[in-house]
């Protein structure tokens, strides 16, 4: 991974919700939700407040003892992850300043991890649809069973 | 091709009236109004009865809502073909390419329904092949989609929730289905305590947030009913099909237990354990969030993102709390007082 890019939030795709410990992020096109905790939220803030991958790092081993080596590793593979299920994407070199950007510190590195959860994903699978009567109206293959539905 | 297509439908649709008579009936849904008119008495009962505790009358003016609803067999008018190929109906009943932010529509293989849903003028249609082809969820929950196309233009937020409650106000049950919500929440009801919902609520535009009631059905299955005997005599459908579900229209056993709307004081996220007792222990905000908005958005045609939004709204203003069903210890609706009674 290049450690001098920065990133930015998919959006439209995808979007997120800061809560105190944690931030849910959701990919709307593919309905999967994500949670970061402890030091992934640090990560996300620092992400969205357009530092770059070096820039994270050398703060979270700033703030942070023990290490430097393992903060790198740790910060390096969860935004692979956030870039690989496509949530953040690269952002032009010059982006917006990371000034007031700064990680919680604290006496042990957690490092992050990215939940995933699935359970809209699931529920927006459907059969498709095979056949259509004479007027263009779908058909059911089993007509006791209809879409995802309330109460079903 | 969107706007030709819902001028077809209009166009259809005021044949039907012509054809049929028209039908009104008007509901008062979170605090606005809401007329269906029928063309034709063939769907009325069926699409009426699980509101029949939000029935009004029309006031001054244009309602918020209005539907023109149909079917083909009684009124002898057709939806006009669609435009569309079979290749085009994709996840939630949505339709590839026929949604643009103003026009919403949306199919339902079982019962033959097509809906539609015009966001700037608040009209939609609701149309049928056959009236006694309604599937019982459609009976139970009628109008769903365009409900939640229509509130989301309004700050109003359909969820997919239980919601049970007293005089002090209400806990949501919030979890995908089986977690036990609607089991929660019928439990509560038949105990005592004021029903708004078994799993489809709205949560309303006011601050701190108020729980409308939208439908008073309750669902189950065989089990439950055979551990609640007592409702035995209120099963709507004592002949069922396939999958269906026990389906119970409350406001007509019940009806000084219906709710129609209530202050939110916590959100609850039941889950059934095999054993244990029943009892409660602190979630986080963001659990809340996770078991309220994926199966909200799962269930709504074209929802997105707002729903994120709406929920952190709710679940950021009231407390969350696993509820854990085992088999012993006290019956939920008990936790749920004690827990309504300690909350300010």
């Amino acid at each position: 991974m290049n450690r001098s890019a920065r990133f930015r939030l998919n959006a439209p795709r995808v979007i997120h919700e800061l809560f105190e410990h944690e931030v849910v992020v959701v990919n709307l096109d593919t309905g999967r939700y994500y949670c970061l905790q402890s030091s992934g939220v640090d990560l996300w803030n620092g992400l969205m407040a357009g530092a770059s991958v070096e820039e994270i790092v050398r703060a979270f081993q700033t703030a942070y003892p023990g290490d430097g080596a393992e903060i790198e590793t740790g910060v390096v593979a969860t935004v692979a992850d956030l870039a690989r299920e496509e949530l953040i994407a690269e952002a032009p070199t010059l982006g917006p300043s990371a000034e007031a950007w700064q990680p919680r510190s604290g006496t042990t590195f957690e490092r992050p991890t990215l939940q995933t959860y699935t359970d809209m994903q699931d529920l927006l699978l459907l059969d498709p649809i095979h056949e259509v009567d004479e007027a263009g109206w779908p058909i059911a293959a089993d007509p006791t069973k209809g879409p995802a539905d309330i109460g079903r | 091709m969107i706007q030709r297509y819902f001028a077809d439908a209009e166009a259809a649709a005021e044949r039907a009236l012509a054809t049929a008579g028209r039908v009104d009936r008007v509901f008062s849904i979170a605090g606005l109004s809401a007329r269906f008119s029928f063309c034709g008495p063939a769907l009325v009962s069926a699409l009426t009865r699980a509101m029949t505790h939000l029935s009004t009358t029309l006031g001054d003016g244009e309602p918020s809502l209005t539907l023109t609803l149909w079917d083909s067999r009684s009124t002898g008018v057709d939806m006009p073909p669609p435009p569309w190929s079979a290749d085009d109906y994709i996840r939630r009943g949505e339709i590839r390419d026929f949604h643009d932010g103003v026009h919403y529509i949306a199919f339902s293989i079982r019962g033959t329904i097509l809906v539609l849903f015009n966001a700037e003028t608040r009209r939609g249609l609701f149309w049928t092949r056959d009236a006694d082809g309604l599937p019982i969820y459609e009976r139970a929950a009628p109008c769903r989609a365009q409900f939640g196309w229509w509130l989301a233009t309004q700050g109003r937020q359909p969820l997919h929730a239980g919601a049970v409650g007293d005089s002090s106000g209400c806990v949501l049950l919030a979890g995908r289905g089986g977690s036990g919500k609607s089991g929660t929440a019928i439990g509560a009801l038949v105990a005592g305590l004021q029903y708004l919902s078994d799993d489809y609520c709205i949560l309303g535009a006011e601050t701190p947030p108020v729980i409308h009631s939208l439908y008073t059905t309750g669902k189950m299955l065989e089990d439950g009913l055979k551990r609640t005997p007592v409702l035995v005599p209120y099963v709507s459908n004592p002949q069922r099909s396939g999958d269906d579900k026990i389906v119970f229209f409350f406001h007509e056993h019940f009806p000084t237990q219906i709710a129609r709307s209530a202050p939110l004081k916590a959100v609850l996220i039941p889950r059934i354990v095999p054993s244990g007792d029943t009892e409660i222990s602190r979630a986080t905000a963001t659990d809340a969030l996770l078991a309220l908005a994926p199966s909200t958005t799962s269930l709504m045609p074209y929802a997105g993102g707002e729903v994120l939004r709406n929920v952190t709204r709710a679940v950021r203003s009231v407390p969350a709390f696993h509820l854990t069903l085992g088999p012993g210890g006290p019956p939920p609706s008990d936790v749920i007082r004690s827990l309504l009674s300690s909350l300010p």
